[in-house]
């Protein structure tokens, strides 16, 4: 998780652990620059990413230095407030989905992982070098 | 955010949203002004057959202890042999442990909204645990909503399934593809997590009508989409 | 030879003119005269012993001649038929054939003696008597006279067009043999004749009358019928005791006659005086009602008089000299003002137009004229009203100038002169561009062009300095006058629009206040959704979380969250007391003093001593100027400045802020830098509005994150401005303006 207030990750950790039969590690870092050094290790499997981050201005600039760090794993955007226009750029920006900071429940938590650690691909596919 | 109090088909978000998970939310957001925590959009399959809460394009909070292998739930589930024989919203005082959509300790009610995309296939949205009855009327505005925001979810996605022409990200990745690149490493190329390099080459292999990558890449060769 | 009988017959028979043919029972020709050989062009041998049939043109004839008389029966009747012969030479005449019987001496018929007369004469008679009637009804009908002939029984013999058409409506009952008093009463009964009046008694009188002229013609006599016609009758008695009439149309001479009886009336009534004199014994012939009228005079009166005895003032010497000129012809028409006398001695003002009407033996002088005292009284009103007119535009408040199209100026009333510092006269031939300040030149000259004989009158508002120096906004109305598409005068009309001026801008200053308030509480809006909903909702989920654990018996760690609760509620508190500071601020007027910009500043500086002392700052203030400001919000603007490059400020080094003020035309410009930590550029904007959180440790940063968004409040609401200037590096740079008169 991404954010600069702690307290956030205080909450987020607590809706997690409600969560019936879910394993979560939940690392927490304050800037965009530990966030890079830290998916840079290849133990992060999924961010969380505060859209406000000082001393950046919005996602549009942090999301993409995660993605230049090399990491594939989804990015989810968590903001108190994602109604602005701007927010609807987010695929664009390598993000993968957005969600408001009160809609985080356990509920979207468990959807969230099933939806971003399901095989989307049949076996077939999966990756079949040619 | 949204505004629970909001009427969906007056919001502004039902127009933004983009992915499952933003239809996710929207579908959460209308059960939770309803005072529900479990639900989910599922596909109704033939008659007497069961619903699979894995299918492509399901979108649930039901906790997988509540199914045989996490997601399996039997046609003899009330509630799914009410979906497969109506065409109307109900409430259904679901009995004893009969269903599995009503999971321990949580109230016998359960909402059914029976739903049909332009293609044909029929969809129902399924609410569990009202703890309040629900009022004819309010019954009727969940319907609606609920119809509003499926019918966006076909637009966005559902449909793509019948819909030709691939997005101008869909032919890079294609392009890749046929480079040899994996997901992973598309995913690098592009900036987009590996999830969102799979969901784009799922979309793809449906709109061609191909189950694997070499075919993917030799249809749009094909048909001109790539060279 | 003896003269027998048959001796006779023989020789009748042959000196018949008409052919004679004898045939047999047998239709056999036994004999032939000489006419006949003569005229049918056969010998007597050709004839003598064949049938008759070829003599017939028509087989139909023959036939049905040959079927009538054979077989011969004894007959007292000769039996005649109408045929065509055809002679040995193909051609053809008409002629009568009549067959008699001959009988032998016991009675029996044995032949009969056919004899073919010639009609070809007589039918060309016919034909000649035929086209001759036939010409005469032709001409009568052609004649547009009307003509009728009565007979010695007075029964209508015949009549033409043109008398029906006359009489239309009596037309059904001319019928040739109708008597006349028997068409006449028919047309009397619908109608026909006007003069009849509509009784029965008139029209009984008008018969009788009519018929007894009838009877005994004594002449023309004009008669009128309807529609609407006069027609001059005339009747005669024919030797035979026939009666002819011819009824001439004379509808147009009445109306020509009655026409200038009309004109006659016309000028009798009209209501100018018309007089006609003649020139032999210069008498009056005439005079109108109108002119007898006024001059008091009776027709008979005015023949007496000659026209000098009326006149007073331009007989006999003046008039005799210009009604010489008329008399000989040399001039036309003459009109002259005089003075007429009426009979009663009193006298009135007249217009005169006179005219030589006839140069023949005895010509005369037609007078037109015309009572001109109403005239006279209307010219001098109006000449009041032209100066009344004149009175008011000298006096009126607005500045009125007539020029031309090059502002050379014809006319300036007073009050303009007065303005400028010159009297009226003096302003006369001066253009006025020279009066209206330099640099508004140009942008009246091109207003000026632009007026067209399409858009000839526009508006402008300029800026006028009187004579005592006063500036005052006038607004100008200047209407080009074109003539044939070219300028020939321009009016313009200015008016002071100072006050009205004053108050638009107070209206606009206050609509600007008003927009200002408006912003604030749409910020405030987002404010409460966004920064206030945030904090709150970490409260509510923090409390759960204590619930939770307290639930649970875990009460070892309540520290965290309750931590969080109470850290997170002050920082509410903070806001919203920082919130209702700004919407004070937003909803309070300015009240302006003049002060110098110095006592602010420095009231500013020391309230933050506190501050100061802990930051080791200075302040280097370069800022003697005189503003008019509010003089506690300069002091709020400020210290939240100040406040702002202490609290950023870099802890390595001396806090050092540095003040400047120049003032331009009409405005101060403020540039206040500081040494500190800066400011981001690309957040140059969001630091100036409400709540922009841009360091995340609050605790290290105190403060609620309005003070800049406060200061920028108080500039605009002097109508001023304030933005960072990114360019800076060493630290935060601030550049303000104010206006020096708060709008």
């Amino acid at each position: 998780m991404v954010d600069d207030d702690p307290a956030e990750h205080v909450l987020l950790q607590r809706q997690m652990k409600k969560v019936d039969g879910l394993s979560v590690k939940l690392d927490y870092v304050a800037d965009i620059g530990a966030a890079v050094e830290s998916v840079g290790t290849g133990d992060v499997d999924m961010v969380f990413l505060d859209n406000r981050l000082v001393p950046n201005d919005d996602f549009r600039q942090t999301a993409p230095l995660l993605r230049q760090a090399g990491f594939v794993g989804p990015i989810g955007l968590i903001s108190s407030d994602i109604s602005d226009a701007y927010f609807n750029e987010f695929r664009e920006y390598g993000v993968d989905f957005r969600i408001g900071k009160d809609e985080i429940d356990g509920a979207a938590i468990r959807f969230i992982v099933s939806e971003y650690t399901r095989q989307q691909l049949s076996e077939a596919c999966s990756e079949d070098y040619m | 955010m949204l505004a629970p109090e909001t009427v969906f088909h007056q919001g502004p978000e039902l127009e933004r949203a983009v992915n499952r998970m933003d239809f996710f939310r929207l579908f959460k957001s209308l059960a939770g002004s309803h005072g529900v925590q479990f639900f989910g959009v599922v596909e109704i399959p033939g008659e007497t057959a069961s619903i699979n809460l894995g299918q492509a394009h399901v979108l649930h909070n039901f906790p997988g202890s509540w199914f045989e292998d996490g997601a399996n739930c039997l046609a003899a589930d009330p509630v799914v042999s009410y979906l497969q024989q109506s065409t109307a919203p109900i409430v259904l005082e679901v009995e004893g442990n009969s269903s599995a959509f009503v999971g321990d300790n949580c109230s016998p009610r359960v909402l059914v909204v029976p739903l049909q995309a332009a293609s044909g296939k029929r969809y129902g949205l399924i609410m569990s645990g009202l703890e309040r009855p629900v009022a004819h009327q309010q019954l009727a505005l969940i319907a609606l909503d609920a119809a509003l925001i499926f019918q966006r979810y076909f637009e966005v996605l559902l449909s793509l399934d019948s819909i030709s022409g691939l997005s101008e990200r869909e032919i890079q990745i294609v392009r890749w593809t046929s480079e040899g690149k994996t997901s992973s490493e598309i995913a690098i190329i592009l900036g987009l997590s590996e999830h969102t390099v799979n969901s784009y080459i799922a979309a793809v292999l449906r709109k061609l009508q191909v189950v694997n990558r070499a075919q993917m890449v030799a249809a749009a060769l094909r048909s001109g989409l790539i060279s | 030879m003896q003269l027998s009988p048959e001796n006779l017959l023989k020789a009748l028979y042959e000196t018949m003119p008409d052919p004679v043919l004898v045939l047999d029972g047998n239709r056999t020709i036994l004999a032939v005269n000489g006419s006949a050989i003569e005229t049918l062009g056969f010998s007597a041998e050709e004839l003598i012993g064949t049938g008759p049939e070829r003599l017939y043109a028509s087989a139909v004839d023959a036939r049905e001649v040959g079927e009538d008389l054979y077989p011969l029966r004894g007959s007292s009747k000769p039996y005649r038929r109408r045929v065509d012969v055809r002679r040995k030479d193909g051609s053809i005449f008409p002629a009568e054939v009549t067959n008699s019987i001959i009988e032998s001496g016991g009675g029996q018929p044995i032949g009969l003696v056919a004899i073919i007369r010639d009609l070809s004469a007589v039918l060309q008679a016919q034909k000649q008597r035929l086209r001759a009637e036939t010409i005469l009804n032709t001409a009568l009908a052609s004649i547009s006279q009307g003509f009728a002939v009565y007979d010695g029984e007075d029964r209508l013999v015949l009549c033409n067009d043109a008398y029906r058409e006359i009489y239309s409506i009596s037309a059904p009952a001319m019928q040739v043999g109708s008597s006349f008093e028997t068409i006449i009463r028919y047309g009397l009964e619908r109608g026909q004749f006007p003069g009849a009046g509509t009784t029965a008694e008139t029209r009984a009188a008008w018969l009788e009358q009519r018929l007894a002229r009838h009877t005994n013609p004594e002449g023309p006599f004009v008669q009128k019928v309807e529609p609407g016609r006069t027609l001059q009758i005339e009747e005669r008695i024919t030797g035979d005791n026939y009666r002819v009439g011819v009824l001439t149309d004379v509808s147009a001479l009445s109306e020509i006659k009655s026409e200038a009886e009309r004109l006659g009336v016309i000028i009798e009534g009209v209501a100018q005086e018309v007089y006609l004199v003649r020139l032999s014994d210069r008498r009056f012939i005439y005079a109108n009602k109108s002119a007898r009228d006024n001059l008091q005079y009776s027709m008979d009166e005015m023949r007496q008089l000659e026209p000098q005895m009326i006149n007073v003032d331009l007989f006999p010497d003046k008039l005799a000299g210009k009604a010489a000129s008329i008399i000989s012809g040399k001039t036309k028409t003459l009109i002259a003002d005089t003075m007429l006398r009426r009979k009663d001695g009193t006298m009135y003002p007249c217009r005169v137009r006179l005219e030589l009407m006839d140069t023949g033996p005895d010509p005369v002088v037609l007078a037109f004229a015309e009572d001109i005292t109403e005239r006279l009284e209307i010219e001098r009103a109006l000449a009041r009203k032209q100066h009344e007119f004149e009175t008011l535009v000298q006096n009126l408040p607005d500045f009125i100038v007539r020029a031309r199209p090059d502002t050379t100026m014809t006319y300036t009333n007073a009050h303009y002169a007065r303005f400028v510092g010159l009297e009226p006269a003096e302003m006369i031939g001066r253009k006025f561009l020279e009066f209206i300040p330099d640099h508004f030149h140009e942008v009246l000259e091109a207003h000026l062009a632009s007026l067209s004989p399409d858009n000839p009158m526009k508006t402008s508002e300029q800026t006028m300095v009187a004579e005592s120096g006063e500036q005052l906004w006038y607004l100008w109305t200047n209407l080009m006058i074109f003539e044939d598409g070219e300028p020939v005068e321009l009016l313009s009309v200015g008016r002071d629009i100072t006050e009205t001026r004053e108050a638009r801008n107070r209206i606009a200053s206050q609509a600007r206040q008003l927009e200002l308030r408006n912003d604030a509480l749409e910020q405030f809006g987002g404010i409460v959704s966004h920064d206030l909903k945030a904090p709150l909702r970490q409260i509510r989920l923090f409390a759960d979380m204590i619930a939770e654990d307290v639930g649970a018996g875990k009460v070892d760690d309540l520290e965290t969250p309750s931590g969080y609760i109470s850290d997170r509620a002050k920082g509410l508190e903070r806001m919203i007391s920082s919130l209702f500071e700004y919407s004070q601020l937003a909803y309070q007027g300015i009240n302006p003093v003049t002060l110098r910009l110095d006592d602010p500043i420095a009231a500013a500086w020391s309230n933050l001593t506190v501050h100061v002392a802990e930051a080791d700052a200075s302040l280097f203030c370069e800022a003697d100027i005189e503003i008019e400001a509010d003089r506690n919000l300069l002091i709020q603007f400020f210290q939240n400045l100040f406040a702002n490059s202490l609290k950023y400020r870099d802890p390595s080094r001396p806090t050092e802020v540095r003040l400047r003020a120049e003032a331009g035309e009409n405005r101060i410009t403020i540039t206040l830098e500081d040494n500190g930590i800066g400011i981001d550029p690309r957040n140059a904007d969001t630091v100036f509005g409400v709540f922009q959180r841009l360091h995340p440790d609050e605790t290290l940063y105190s403060g609620s994150g309005i003070g800049l968004a406060l200061c920028r409040q108080i500039a605009e609401s002097h109508g001023g401005t304030i933005v960072l200037d990114s360019s800076y590096r060493d630290g935060a740079r601030f550049v303000a303006t104010f206006p020096t008169v708060p709008l």
